[in-house]
């Protein structure tokens, strides 16, 4: 099955750290968990580099025929 | 480019996870201290960009008179490893990174202390000397671009006279030589011209054996030191002269020469238009014009050397004339 015509494994990768990320700063807004800057620093630098490891490897997004 | 790209977003993507997984670690307290393990990450990047500019370098060989022994002979050849412009500058970012990091470490580690007062002292003496010396260097920098300028410029005008001796003074004296025959006179004239004209689009640089234009002008010019009529060319556009294009130029010489030889006091001019493929040539003279069907059918040099030659090489010719208004002979070949 060939992924469908505009996919973009990239995007969807980075969107779903980005959820990931925004729902860790949620649940320390709410107090569920303790986020402090220690932790802070190295998610956020983790969301970065998956990002772009991400489109690095993914390549160019498919154009649509 | 957009492979460039991809391994530097890689590049940056693997920095960033080592990052936040050395982060991790050292608010985990699995750690052997900032002193150590910055200015190893630092020393070790460095070191990866001056790695991997180094597997791209090319080994050349010297050129043959940068061999040469000043006696005669050519010296033993030294191979000599070359790193492309962009290489050079990620090797040096590579070096201050190495360089960085011993710096930090020593930093760092309190090592620089000792130093510090030399290095401040150092550092006043050459603030000192650099005001001291600025102006003077200045000067010396200034007078050096100067002096360089005022070479370019008597390099160009020895140039220039040189040009203008070998051609338009020596025409000029040809024209006083032959003042007595104005068409010689003329052709001299217009034959300067031409030639000043080509040397100020530096036309010189194109070969009438491989392009259109320049075939196209060199024939036109040919016709017209023979006969000694003016006639106009403007080319747009060039392609090499392959056999299509030489037909066109053939042909086109063929409508210039009737022409000449029907309009011989009419402005006459060519108009030649490349694009891509396509080549157009319009041959328009202002001379008496005259009847197409009333040409006789043994007259062989429109007949055969425009229309049949344009017809054989895939491309077709037009004739508009009426007695009075002069000609347009109309040359196209398409793809």
């Amino acid at each position: 099955m060939s992924p469908r015509p505009g996919f973009d494994p990239a995007s969807l990768i980075g969107g779903l750290l980005i959820i990931a990320f925004g729902t860790l700063l949620l649940l320390d807004q709410a107090e569920v968990l303790e986020l402090d800057w220690d932790y802070f620093l190295p998610i956020a630098f983790a969301v970065v580099g998956g990002i772009l490891l991400a489109s690095g490897l993914a390549g160019p997004p498919r154009k649509r025929p | 480019m957009s492979s460039q790209r991809q391994t530097w977003q890689v590049v940056g993507g693997v920095v960033f996870l080592t990052l936040a997984v050395l982060l991790l670690f050292r608010a985990w307290g699995i750690w052997f201290g900032d002193a150590l393990v910055w200015p190893v990450l630092l020393a070790g990047g460095g070191a990866a960009l001056i790695w991997r500019q180094s597997q791209g370098a090319e080994m050349v060989e010297p050129p043959p008179e940068a061999r040469a022994r000043p006696g005669g002979g050519a010296g033993r050849p030294r191979r000599q490893f070359r790193l492309a412009r962009p290489s050079l500058s990620l090797v040096a970012l590579g070096a201050a990174l190495v360089i960085g990091a011993g710096f930090v470490f020593l930093w760092l580690n309190d090592a620089l202390v000792a130093a510090k007062d030399v290095v401040l002292a150092v550092l006043v003496v050459v603030v000192a000397l650099g005001l001291i010396l600025a102006p003077w260097w200045l000067r010396l920098v200034r007078g050096l671009d100067d002096e360089r300028e005022e070479r370019i410029r008597s390099q160009e005008r020895a140039e220039l006279a040189a040009h203008l001796h070998d051609s338009v003074l020596q025409t000029l004296a040809l024209m006083q030589k032959r003042a007595d025959d104005p068409r010689e006179v003329a052709t001299l004239a217009r034959r300067q011209e031409r030639e000043l004209r080509s040397w100020l689009n530096n036309g010189a640089a194109r070969s009438s054996a491989s392009s259109f234009a320049a075939a196209l002008e060199a024939a036109v010019a040919e016709v017209e030191d023979a006969h000694g009529v003016p006639v106009d060319v403007v080319a747009v556009g060039d392609r090499p002269l392959d056999e299509k294009a030489g037909a066109l130029v053939a042909a086109t010489r063929e409508a210039v020469l009737n022409a000449v030889k029907f309009a011989p006091d009419a402005a006459i001019s060519v108009y030649a238009e490349v694009d891509g493929d396509r080549m157009e040539v319009f041959v328009r003279d202002r001379g008496p014009g005259f009847e197409l069907a009333a040409v006789p059918a043994d007259r062989r040099g429109l007949r055969e050397s425009v229309l049949g030659r344009m017809e054989r090489h895939g491309g077709r010719a037009a004739i508009h004339t009426s007695p009075g208004e002069g000609t347009e002979v109309e040359l196209v070949i398409e793809p």
